[in-house]
């Protein structure tokens, strides 16, 4: 449907926030969670590092904040809690919903850590990408997409060890265009992410000699029936479907292609995030089949994932998502940069950043920094029935994708 | 079978009624009469229950009603002609009896053939819906609807309003009918002649109290108290 | 023309099908705020433990005897929920209707919260009963078969709804109601048990409406709040109090969702709301609403 997406969070939330701020200023507390500190973060060499996790608590995204703070925790508990053999305290901030709430966050947790991690939506790291530029301080971006933030709106401060939405989207569409599937019908959700991941798409199939078929671009956050534009699909003679969807519209939509009976006659392909994480348990037999792009899935058969799966399993009593793998990737860089820095300073983080060269330890395969972005391996993924659970199984290794 | 003592109602801000005593015997017909604004109206709601009153007390049959809600007072043997008529738009002639006739059943003389033999022209339109109906038919419906449910007091709120003079005949008639099976009747009315040919009593308001009460015929012959109270010749 | 018709033929159907879901949910509304002037904002919320319902039952698998099962339960809820939402408003019924809105909303979050704590944040799916979870052909694309089977069964239910409202006393006596409650009070008559049991009626529709509408719009948090505001557009645009008008006005927002979204995509929401404000300008009561408000 077409409409507003009104958040009874929010109302609850500013009620709470109005209740918890009188509480907070009845016990003369603090700000966001940390203990008080006599220097909010400092550039010593063997005090505690402040770390700000920001990640989103409250609304549609809140799963994912779940899983990047259990892959972040995750790490941090393998390694007693220290990162460059400094204890760590993790400060969480809400980014809420979106640039609203995320923004005053970020802007007040930043005076208050070292460094900060985390961010889902796009919107609000691009809001506050230059106010790491003014404080001097390293960004590590644990999952916002924009390829902007990298790109043209890239400062020397803001790293990203996640992904941008040109990857996974460029990567099928060579890989369709090689497979001469004929033309493509492309649909995503009306916003820069969504239009990132098709445009990646259709430069690449293009260029290898595929045809688009049609193009829809659904109204975001708010389609909860996407009957018009699954008969336009229909409509438009299209021997496959590309689309980018995530979390509650990823579910809608996988459903209803199914129950309108496309699933059968046109094969749906997707970036990852169609079938990444708990989606999966809300499309249910919908998802067979589906093949898509990621740089990451929980079968990927290398040591440090097969650890890593493990672990988290244990820990967190599910399979981890690429949501959690980026974060753990966050503290893995973060330590090496630490250690190699042997400071916390803005600087001198930024400059051993500069200098980390392969991660080859991480559960996604090895990857390393292209300006200031992941260049890692994507794979073609393809949802199986494994004795009742749906996974993500590796069919083949795409290569790797750095700056697009 | 009515008694009101030191009723003081009204609404919001303004107290209307001021203190209104008032009896009623058995079998009587009451005319009110009163200028615009005096607080006959709020009388009349007020006993029905749709006001409710800030001070004083009303008993019907010696039953305590002060402040009851509308329908409790409804089943208590007491039914509104409102002004306006207020019936029901949608709801067809038919409907409008059935309703009234469940409450009534069994509670006295009134059922539907006596009703309609007292009213035939509601018998003629049966199946149209009050909203289709004249303001003459309406008036009439709003009786029969009071009417089949019984009443031991009818309480009517300026029943010739708007009405031809016919109708208001036919309005007369039917009231002298009620009055001749025993019911109790409380009539407001602006139409003096109405109001001297069905009641037994004449009250007059001014300014939230009752001012004046004496027999319909004394006070037709005394012409000087009329003029002094409601002026008029 | 033909041509354009067959192209848009499943939006229009899907129109219809939306149209009915929307019947359901909003009849009962329409109904409880024209005779009583009751905002019951928390009948998003019932849709919601509808839908949940639903898929508590149906998540094992989708077989027949878990759908009616869950039909079944969402008639028992919503007549509880009816009875105590009638119970609760009634020490504000004197009051302005601001105070029974806050109370219901208030009510409304609560549930939405208590259900999210319960079943989590993540979007579910619903599935079909079997035999209705396949797809047809028409005019050469092919439709969800269930979706078909809801446009029957609100049609059924206006009928079984509009036979109720007008041929039976019942109907007549709740009609009375919306005209002149203060009417049907002077007659001797409960307003409040009539209120219980409008409430309780408009309330299981809500809660069956979650049902019905699991194999189409699955389940998830913020469910409530996007139905509850389509119920009100349908009521607003419909007009208080009207069968006929709840009936129109979901048909009418059903089309516009559909067959609008399927020409105009980017305008889709403002469709909605142009639809919305042109009645409001042209003709506040609604389509079929009351003439005057009653007193």
């Amino acid at each position: 449907m077409a409409l507003p997406d009104l958040s009874r969070r929010q109302l609850l939330g500013a009620v709470g926030v109005g209740a918890g701020g009188l509480a907070l200023s009845a016990c003369g507390g603090g700000s966001l969670g940390g203990d008080d500190d006599d220097n909010g973060g400092g550039g010593g060499s063997d005090g505690p590092i402040r770390v700000g996790l920001v990640i989103p608590q409250a609304g549609v995204y809140t799963p994912l904040g779940v899983d990047m703070e259990a892959g972040w925790q995750l790490w941090l508990d393998q390694h007693d809690g220290q990162i460059g053999g400094r204890d760590v305290e993790t400060v969480t901030a809400d980014e809420g919903e979106g640039p609203d709430t995320g923004v005053p966050a970020i802007q007040q947790l930043i005076s208050d850590v070292d460094v900060v991690v985390g961010i889902v939506n796009s919107a609000t790291a691009l809001g506050v990408a230059e106010l790491f530029a003014e404080e001097q301080k390293v960004l590590l971006i644990g999952n916002a997409g924009a390829v902007a933030l990298t790109g043209d709106a890239s400062n020397e401060y803001v790293w990203r060890v996640s992904f941008n939405n040109a990857q996974n989207s460029y990567a099928m569409g060579e890989y369709l265009a090689g497979q001469d599937i004929g033309s493509v019908f492309i649909i995503c959700p009306d916003y820069a992410a969504g239009q990132e991941n098709i445009t990646a798409f259709t430069e690449a199939f293009e260029a290898g000699g595929g045809t688009i078929a049609g193009t829809a671009l659904t109204p975001f956050g708010t389609t909860q029936d996407f009957q018009p534009f699954l008969s336009q699909i229909q409509g438009s003679g299209a021997a496959a479907t590309f689309c980018f969807y995530s979390g509650g519209e990823a579910v809608t939509f996988v459903n209803q292609y199914d129950d309108f009976g496309l699933k059968a006659s046109i094969p749906l392909y997707g970036s990852g995030f169609l079938t990444e994480g708990s989606v999966l348990e809300g499309q249910g037999p919908s998802a067979v089949g589906i093949r898509t792009t990621m740089q990451y899935s929980t079968e990927l058969d290398n040591e440090a994932n097969a650890e890593f799966v493990q672990a988290y399993e244990e820990a967190n009593g599910s399979l981890p998502t690429v949501f959690a793998m980026s974060m753990f990737d966050a503290a893995n860089v973060l330590d090496r940069a630490v250690t190699e820095a042997g400071d916390v300073s803005g600087d001198a983080l930024v400059e051993a950043l500069g200098g980390l060269g392969a991660i080859d330890d991480s559960p996604r395969g090895s990857w390393e920094f292209e300006d200031q972005n992941p260049k890692q391996t994507i794979y073609l993924r393809e949802v199986v029935d494994e004795g009742g659970t749906l996974i993500n199984s590796v069919v083949e290794e795409l290569g790797e994708y750095g700056t697009i | 079978m009515l008694e009101v003592r030191a009723l003081e109602s009204g609404y919001k801000r303004s107290t209307v009624l001021q203190g209104v005593d008032l009896d009623l015997l058995d079998g009587r017909v009451l005319g009110l009469l009163g200028r615009n604004g005096v607080g006959k109206s709020t009388l009349i709601n007020t006993l029905m229950g749709l006001v409710t009153p800030s001070a004083g007390r009303v008993n019907v049959d010696g039953r305590d009603l002060t402040g009851r809600r509308p329908d409790v007072i409804a089943r208590a043997g007491v039914a509104l002609v409102p002004q306006g008529r207020r019936t029901w738009a949608p709801l067809t002639v038919t409907e409008h009896l059935d309703l009234a006739a469940r409450r009534g059943r069994g509670k006295g003389p009134w059922d539907m053939d006596r009703v309609l033999e007292l009213l035939p022209r509601l018998g003629e339109r049966r199946r149209h819906t009050a909203g289709q109906l004249s303001g003459g038919e309406q008036q009439m419906l709003a009786i029969a609807r009071a009417l089949l449910t019984n009443p031991r007091l009818v309480l009517m709120d300026e029943p010739s309003d708007g009405l031809a003079p016919s109708v208001v005949d036919l309005i007369g008639v039917a009231i002298g009918r009620m009055k001749a099976e025993g019911v109790t009747l409380l009539v407001v009315e602006q139409d003096l002649h109405l109001a001297f040919a069905v009641a037994d009593e004449i009250a007059v308001m001014d300014k939230g109290r009752i001012v004046h009460r004496s027999p319909t015929e004394e006070f037709r012959r005394d012409s000087s108290v009329a003029h002094a109270l409601l002026g008029v010749a | 023309m033909a041509d354009w018709f067959d192209a848009n033929l499943v939006s229009i159907l899907n129109g219809f099908a939306i149209g009915s879901l929307l019947f359901i949910l909003a009849v009962g509304l329409s109904i409880v705020f024209g005779m009583m002037d009751v905002l019951n904002l928390a009948h998003g919320a019932l849709y919601l433990v509808g839908a949940y319902l639903a898929y508590s039952l149906l998540d094992g698998g989708a077989t027949w005897g878990a759908f009616l099962g869950a039909l079944g339960l969402a008639v028992a809820f919503g007549l509880v929920a009816g009875g105590t939402l009638s119970v609760m408003t009634e020490p504000l019924a004197k009051r302005p209707i601001l105070d029974q809105a806050l109370l219901t909303l208030g009510i409304s979050l609560i549930v939405a919260e208590v259900l999210s704590i319960i079943y989590g944040n993540d979007v579910y799916r619903i599935g079909a009963p079997p035999g209705l979870d396949g797809s047809v052909s028409v005019a050469g694309n092919t439709y969800p078969l269930y979706r078909l089977v809801l446009i029957g069964i609100g049609l059924v239910l206006a009928v079984v709804v509009w036979l109720v409202m007008e041929r039976t006393s019942i109907g007549a006596l709740v009609r009375a109601a919306v005209a002149d409650r203060e009417m049907v009070s002077a007659m001797g008559i409960d307003n409040r048990k009539v209120k219980i049991g409008v409430l309780a009626f408009g309330s299981v529709l809500a809660t069956v409406a979650g049902v019905l509408g699991g194999p189409v719009y699955g389940v998830r948090p913020g469910l409530d709040e996007t139905v509850l505001l389509l119920a009100l557009i349908v009521v607003v645009i419909g007009g208080l109090g009207s069968i006929k008008g709840a009936l129109i006005g979901a048909m009418v927002i059903g089309q516009v969702d559909s067959l609008g979204r399927a020409l105009l995509p980017e305008l889709a929401s403002f469709i909605l709301f142009g639809a919305l404000a042109l009645v409001l300008v042209l003709r506040p009561q609604g389509l079929f609403g009351p003439k005057k408000v009653a007193a």
